[in-house]
Formats: structure tokens, sequence, C-alpha cells
């Protein structure tokens, strides 16, 4: 078998060239974008409930430094609901890559990415710090909630460990996503 | 915070590069496609995936790079990122050309395999390797030259013609591909 053998037997093979009407791929393209809209409901919904349970400590709870805890935590809230539609957002689809090289979009794909993974701290637990640090001061200091300190710093430990887990899965996924681009990189003679 | 914003309306002139792009290479796209996915109906809905994402590409489209150019990258583009999102983390990363050809391969004897068996065997290796040689394999395939590959992965041409090189020497060794000059 030639070299030219293997071209045509690719070229031959059985691809029926498909031809949707105008309506259709308009049906469709709405299809993938409800979609998409689905999944990002999804986390604004996870939004929505913090926001929701922290309204009613605000209510519940005659403490200033727990409400002023709440009150951080729906603005961190809100800043990391922000935050992760720009970055939504600032993703290059597939249908507006034509005039870029498949290497520059499949290479700027890894790298936001990654950059979005490792900035995790600062974008996405960054913003919940200061209300859950106040509102774990405001539980530990309300002297007419009747939980032993024990119970307070176990909480406080699980939730600085959590906080924690995120981080730490989000850099190692950011590193993957790093070899993967060196590996792109080597791929394309450019190191 | 929108949620869900429709698509815009088509417009003619996005219409009529879709409609004479599939004319010219609607069979290139359903290769390109048998390249990105071997399951035959996930298959079928990334080749809807192509369409759509090529019919939405042209209303942006001012003959910036030639019509072949924009549809193939366009078709590379959403393979790549089907095979980034459907697949798990190792296979995704696919292995490069030099361990493609560490891959001992009994079958190798084309005179024991039909036309159906080789492209299979074909496709099997195609999918084995990694999204930027999996692009310039497809490419050769489709029997571009190297400025052309160059243009639409964004490989220096110096580079097309060394991984043009050892994809041949690819084939050779796992299809039992002879050069075509003596």
């Amino acid at each position: 078998m030639t070299e030219q053998d293997l071209k045509h037997l690719w070229q031959q093979q059985p691809a029926v060239a498909t031809n949707f009407s105008a309506e259709e791929l308009y049906r469709q393209a709405q299809a993938f974008q409800r979609s998409t809209a689905w999944r990002n409901r999804s986390e604004y919904a996870f939004g929505a409930l913090a926001i929701g349970v922290f309204t009613f400590y605000i209510w519940a709870f005659p403490f200033w430094l727990i409400r002023a805890g709440c009150v951080l935590t729906i603005l961190g809230t809100l800043v990391m609901l922000h935050q992760m539609q720009r970055r939504a957002s600032s993703q290059t689809p597939p249908s507006a890559s034509g005039a870029m090289s498949c290497l520059d979009f499949h290479r700027a794909a890894l790298a936001r990415q990654r950059d979005a993974l490792r900035s995790v701290w600062l974008w996405y637990i960054g913003p919940l710090v200061p209300g859950i640090v106040v509102f774990r001061l405001g539980v530990g200091s309300a002297v007419d909630i009747p939980i032993p300190s024990i119970y307070g710093w176990i909480a406080n430990l699980f939730v600085a460990s959590v906080l924690l887990t995120i981080v730490v899965v989000n850099r190692r996924a950011a590193n993957r996503l790093q070899r993967q681009l060196d590996q792109l990189d080597a791929q394309a003679g450019r190191i | 915070m929108t949620l869900f914003k429709p698509p815009p309306r088509p417009h003619d002139q996005q219409n009529a590069y879709y409609q004479h792009a599939v004319a010219g290479f609607g069979p290139d796209i359903a290769r390109f496609v048998a390249g990105y996915e071997r399951e035959p109906a996930r298959r079928q809905e990334l080749l809807q995936e192509v369409h759509v994402a090529l019919w939405q590409s042209f209303a942006g489209f001012q003959n910036q790079c030639a019509l072949r150019t924009w549809v193939y990258r366009v078709a590379h583009n959403v393979g790549v990122s089907h095979v980034q999102r459907s697949v798990k983390s190792v296979e995704r990363m696919g292995i490069d050309l030099d361990a493609a050809q560490s891959i001992v391969d009994d079958s190798a004897d084309p005179s024991r395999t039909d036309r159906r068996l080789d492209l299979e065997r074909l496709l099997a290796l195609v999918h084995r390797l990694a999204p930027l040689d999996r692009e310039v394999m497809l490419l050769y395939l489709e029997d571009l030259d190297a400025a052309s590959i160059g243009e639409i992965t964004g490989i220096s041409a110096r580079n097309v013609a060394t991984k043009v090189h050892r994809i041949k020497s690819l084939l050779s060794q796992q299809m039992g591909a002879r050069s075509n000059t003596p």
C-alpha cells in the first residue's frame, strides 16, 4: 500500500455530506445555548440558596457581628457569581474560532482554564472568606448561643479544611492543564 | 444577568457562505468528525455541532482567509473542544508521534486486511494521537500541502514538514504504507 493509497482510503471512506437548513441550524443553536444556560442556572441556584440562607440568618440572629458576617457573605457570593459569569463569557466559542489557528485556539482554551483554576483562591474562595470569618467570630462571641467552644473550633477547622481542599484540588487541576500546555508547545515545536 | 440569550437571526450572507462551504467541503467535514469521534451516535451529534458552529461562524466571516481554511479551522476547533470535554484527562492528552510509533501492531501485514479493516486501523491510529498531531495527520490524509497545514494549524512550515515526515514513517510502520516515490 502506498501513501497515495492510504490518502485515497481516507478520502473515499463513506462520509455523507450533511446539509442543514438555516431554520434547523437556528433551532439547534438555540438548543445549544439553552443547555449552556441550564448549566449556568445550577451555579446561580447554588448562589441563590446561599444568599437565601444568610438572609434568613440576618433576620433570625440578633447579634450584630453575625449579621455583619451574613452581609459580607452575601456580598462575597455576588462577587463570586459575577466572576463566574465573567470568566464563562470571556471564552472563545468554537463558532468564533475561524479566524484563529487551531494551535492558538487550543492553547488559549487551556491557558484560560488553567488561569481560572489557579486563581480560584482569589475569585472563588477570597470573596467568601471575610464573611465566613466575621460570621464565625460572631457565632463564637454570641453569649446567648450555648455551644461549647470545642465545637466552635471543630466547625472552624472543618470550614477551613473545605476551603483549603477546594484550593488544592483546583491547583492540581491547573498543574495538569499546564502539563497539557507544555505538551502542546512541545508538539508545536515552541519549546 | 441574562441566562439565555437567543442566537442572532441568520442573515442571507451567512446562509450563503454556509451553503457554499457545505457544497465544497461537506464530505471533508464528515471525515474530520470521524477523526474526532468513534462512536456513531456521538459522531452524528458532533457533526451537527460542527455544522451549527460553522453556520454561526459565518456571521463574522469577512474573507480574512480562504473559505477552506476557515471551514477546516472551525471543524478542528470544535473537534478538539469535543475531545477535551468528553474523555478523561489521561486519554485527552493522547500520545505523540514517537509513542504511537512504539506501539507494536501485529496485523500490519496489508495482505491480511481488506479496505474496511485498513480504514478501522487508520482511524484507531488517528484517535490515539494528541490533538495537534491528530490535526496534522487528518490534514495530511486530506492531501493538503505543508503551507496549507501550517495556515490551518498555526504550526510553522518547518515543523509541519518534520511532522509530515514522521507521520509518513508512522504510517509506514503501522499500516505498511510505502513512499510514492521509488
